[in-house]
């Protein structure tokens, strides 16, 4: 990355003092202002201000400080250790849950829940379904589970790891199975992971490549109707469209399809049966991406 | 008495304007929320997802029948910037669909401020005058005092 010149270093410290430890991570004056007034809002006491401006200069995550980050209409509480959820899940969860049915009742399960901001904004904006997260880490369940209840928005967390024993998981099935599993190839980790996420968040939650798409086949989808899960790039949709196009009982029962970000980056891979599910979901995501079998 | 005139004659001109009761802001129509184009910006062309950690998020929105353009990164949430730029929007549309000129909500508020200043110039102004009268009153008893005590002395 290109390197901060002196001048604007200058111009920012004129501006104000704590500026110049804000461009590191913000790049211009117009966004570290922007940044600033954010902490500045959040926190009167200006000595912890500047401390935060200290770490923040280090790449610690702005969300870690303030301690929320905002999903859709809700206010997730973010803490280290747990993944900071992303505009791109933000922008598909809000999209999924505008087409999901006001007035059915229906089981969501997330896996690989983290802050548990998918569930929740699901059962936010859908009251009437029931949702279930699961989580390996002790940290996320507990946190999910403080989510839960900070925003009075109920949601069932257990703590299991879905490689392991995904079996033992209840219920046995249900309507919807989201997920945002660590998808970062460790080939690609250190060039393209950028330096915050890198030092400050959890390996745990972003190291991965098809494991958990491979489990999604294997496991998740006899007890599902359907399914959302994100990825990091193309190789993991196709993956996931071998997998099911190479099994002659999935391939006939099963349509699959991805999604981009407005990024323009592959996002979602998604899936539902065609038959024999209680919701009718052609219908429900039928604009939400594009079908690709 | 000046200055019981001054006051009683501001209370009739001034005023006109409440605060509580300003023409209401532009909102967005149903009919012109079909003729935006929304799109969501946030710097870079990189993979994004769970590589990148990016605090802001830019909402710019477009007006094709008028080809206004506005955007928001005010606040942290997309949803708040959304609604910011919506509101940002109209008042802009509102201006456009007025020829250009400030819209009756702008003229109002304008003048709110005006009458406002002018009541603040005002009353300093009746402060003075009426420091300036217990000051000159005070003085004349002084001097009443005074003549007073010398008529004393020489009779």
């Amino acid at each position: 990355m290109a390197r901060i010149k002196p001048s604007v270093l200058k111009k920012a410290w004129q501006v104000n003092r704590l500026l110049p430890l804000l461009l590191p991570v913000c790049r211009t004056i117009e966004v570290a202002q922007q940044e600033l007034r954010w902490i500045q809002e959040e926190i009167s006491d200006k000595k912890r201000v500047r401390q935060c401006c200290l770490l923040r200069s280090r790449h610690y995550p702005l969300q870690y400080l303030l301690g929320t980050q905002p999903f859709g209409p809700l206010d997730v509480i973010c803490q280290p250790g747990v993944l900071i959820p992303r505009w791109e899940t933000e922008e598909w969860a809000v999209s999924l849950a505008g087409k999901l049915p006001r007035d059915r009742t229906f089981d969501v399960m997330d896996l690989c829940t983290g802050t548990g901001c998918i569930p929740l904004l699901l059962k936010y904006m859908r009251p009437k379904c029931s949702a279930f997260a699961i989580d390996c880490s002790p940290l996320a369940y507990k946190l999910a589970a403080r989510n839960s209840d900070m925003l009075r928005v109920p949601l069932k967390v257990t703590q299991k790891d879905i490689l392991k024993c995904s079996s033992e998981v209840v219920p046995r099935t249900v309507d919807l199975i989201t997920c945002n599993p660590p998808y970062i190839p460790r080939s690609t980790f250190t060039r393209e992971t950028t330096r915050s996420v890198k030092l400050f968040e959890p390996k745990l939650a972003l190291l991965g490549n098809t494991e958990f798409y491979a489990n999604l086949v294997d496991c998740w989808m006899s007890r599902t109707d359907a399914f959302v899960y994100e990825v990091g790039d193309l190789s993991q949709c196709q993956y996931v469209l071998e997998r099911v196009t190479s099994d002659t009982k999935l391939s006939k029962n099963w349509r699959i399809g991805f999604k981009h970000d407005s990024n323009d980056q592959p996002r979602i891979v998604y899936g539902f049966r065609t038959s024999g599910s209680r919701l009718n979901w052609a219908s429900i995501l039928e604009e939400f991406g594009d079908m690709k079998h | 008495m000046k200055a019981l005139l001054r006051r009683s004659f501001h209370v009739v001109t001034a005023r006109s304007i409440k605060k509580s009761k300003l023409p209401p802001r532009p909102k967005l129509s149903t009919q012109m929320e079909s003729e935006l184009e929304e799109k969501f910006l946030h710097g870079g062309r990189g993979p994004g997802g769970q590589k990148i950690n990016k605090c802001n998020s830019k909402v710019q929105l477009k007006h094709l029948p008028s080809g206004i353009v506005v955007e928001c990164q005010e606040t942290r949430s997309r949803d708040q910037n959304r609604k910011l730029a919506r509101e940002k929007l109209a008042l802009r549309i509102a201006q456009w669909q007025g020829g250009g000129g400030p819209i009756a909500r702008e003229v109002a508020l304008h003048e709110w401020e005006r009458q406002g200043k002018r009541s603040k110039e005002r009353k300093s102004k009746d402060k003075h005058v009426k420091h300036q009268e217990v000051r000159k009153s005070a003085e004349l008893q002084k001097l009443q005092d005074e003549e007073d005590i010398l008529r004393n002395l020489f009779t």
